[in-house]
């Protein structure tokens, strides 16, 4: 399992490297504009595009036929590969968050709850897309990738008019929200959920990839 | 003890199947497979390396069944294929750091002193590596965790005759070893004469044959005749005939007739080309 994290963190060695500078701008940038957005952006995206990148690479390379070829099962291929996805991002995300701290852009109180939201929304997303990755061909995976940006944008404007017209009142939607978003113990069970989706994702996968054919 | 043991394996897919194959590997000689492009001998070995799941049939690796023990008999197994690739980015000191945590047999020293010998950069990038320099790459990684059997799949295609040798020279050093094995498909049938033991001719996804090098060298032989004296030979002893503007060519099996025509042995090139028309 850790010889597979160990082997897609070679696989992303030259991707990661580039990130981490990024990051390094971004909360330069954060720190100038006093933003907390832009500390933790950055690597909740950054996530995204290894796990839609990490899959085609491997694939496309051959480099599983060598892998598969070794002693390492398919099922530690796949637990190692959610493990170098969480490794890879949630690190980041503690980092930026702790700068954040010291900083004073944040206080420990907001800093907490930042890094719950990030890291739910980090492993709500892998738990829902990384499946797909291992279903889907890699030119379709970078489409999936796409449709997560832009659908929701999509759908939104498409029920906009709707909306308006039935005199919808959102106010108590965002009440929700805001009482959520300022408790911690709501958002932590929130991140025990995405946990468990995490778990059900392992699982799916680990399924998929076993009748996978190379 | 058998290396490989395959039977009555069946895979099949939307336009080809592989049909009830059967053949051994036993330990300590080398087995050649040839066969036309799209034959089945990379689905063949990627069935025995669980790359692809059979329809039926079984496959047993050192007298083991592969589905049960796949990862243990893993260990001592080297594959190199045509399509071997790494990542363009991966540097061959990676492989070191990656691969040593996945062999409980990885030798670092042995790979490092391959690397040397093949005159590898450790830090070059794959794409920057030449085909010979990969294929190489490839072989020091197969030979480098104790293996016992090597599955080669292509591993000289596309290389100069130089380095085609050279690939030959590490895989007879290989076998010096009793105990070794090597599984080999190649459309380059001079490579597989030079050092195979035994051919297994796969066509259209079924094995036409699976005989020792000594058998082939027995049961074909190869004529240049005119049709007149095509006649003369028994039918029985005739596996195929080509015509063309100088007469006949015919590939025969020379046990089966008396004559005084003169017999050359038939190459493996010459067989596939006769037994696939």
């Amino acid at each position: 399992m850790l010889s597979a994290l160990k082997s897609d963190f070679y696989l992303m060695k030259s991707t990661i490297r580039f990130f981490l500078i990024v990051q390094v701008l971004m909360i330069c940038f954060a720190i100038v504009d006093s933003s907390q957005y832009l500390y933790l952006f950055y690597p909740t995206f950054m996530s995204l595009v290894l796990m839609t990148s990490i899959n085609g690479n491997a694939q496309l390379s051959g480099f599983y036929n060598i892998l598969l070829s070794s002693p390492i099962s398919r099922k530690n291929i796949v637990i190692g590969r959610y493990l170098f996805l969480l490794v890879s991002s949630i690190p980041i995300i503690l980092l930026s968050s702790a700068v954040m701290f010291i900083l004073k852009d944040a206080t420990a109180y907001e800093a907490i709850r930042l890094i719950i939201i990030c890291c739910t929304v980090i492993i709500t997303l892998q738990s829902i897309f990384t499946p797909l990755t291992y279903i889907l061909k890699p030119n379709y995976i970078s489409l999936v990738f796409f449709s997560i940006w832009f659908i929701p944008a999509i759908i939104v404007m498409l029920l906009k008019p709707f909306i308006e017209r039935s005199n919808f009142d959102p106010t108590n939607l965002i009440l929700t929200a805001e009482n959520i978003y300022n408790s911690l113990p709501a958002l932590s069970i929130i991140l025990l959920i995405s946990l468990i989706l995490l778990a059900i994702s392992i699982i799916i996968s680990i399924a998929v990839f076993k009748k996978k054919e190379f | 003890m058998n290396s490989i043991s395959v039977k009555n394996l069946n895979k099949e897919f939307d336009k080809f199947k592989l049909d009830n194959i059967s053949l051994d590997l036993k330990q300590g000689t080398v087995l050649g497979v040839i066969g036309e492009n799209g034959a089945g001998k990379s689905t063949l070995i990627k069935l025995i390396l669980g790359l692809l799941h059979k329809t039926s049939g079984e496959i047993f690796i050192f007298d083991k069944p592969l589905e049960q023990n796949e990862t243990e008999i893993k260990k001592y197994i080297g594959y190199v294929s045509e399509l071997t690739a790494l990542p363009s980015d991966y540097k061959p000191y990676y492989i070191d750091k990656v691969f040593k945590k996945i062999y409980p047999e990885w030798n670092s020293d042995e790979y490092f002193k391959y690397l040397d010998k093949f005159g590898i950069d450790l830090k070059k990038k794959f794409s920057d590596l030449s085909r010979g320099m990969r294929a190489k790459l490839s072989l020091a990684i197969a030979l480098c965790h104790n293996a016992k059997l090597l599955i080669l799949d292509e591993p000289t295609s596309g290389l100069d005759p130089v380095v085609r040798n050279e690939v030959l020279d590490i895989l007879r050093e290989f076998m010096l070893d009793e105990t070794h094995s090597i599984l080999i498909s190649s459309h380059i049938t001079s490579d597989l004469e030079s050092i195979a033991d035994e051919i297994a001719f796969i066509h259209n996804g079924k094995l036409l044959f699976h005989q020792s090098m000594l058998e082939i060298n027995e049961n074909y032989g190869f004529i240049r005749c005119t049709n007149e004296d095509l006649k003369n030979i028994p039918q029985n002893a005739v596996y195929a005939t080509r015509d063309d503007l100088f007469g006949t060519e015919a590939l025969i099996n020379p046990q089966k007739i008396s004559t005084d025509l003169d017999i050359a042995p038939a190459n493996l090139d010459q067989i596939m080309l006769f037994l696939t028309r």
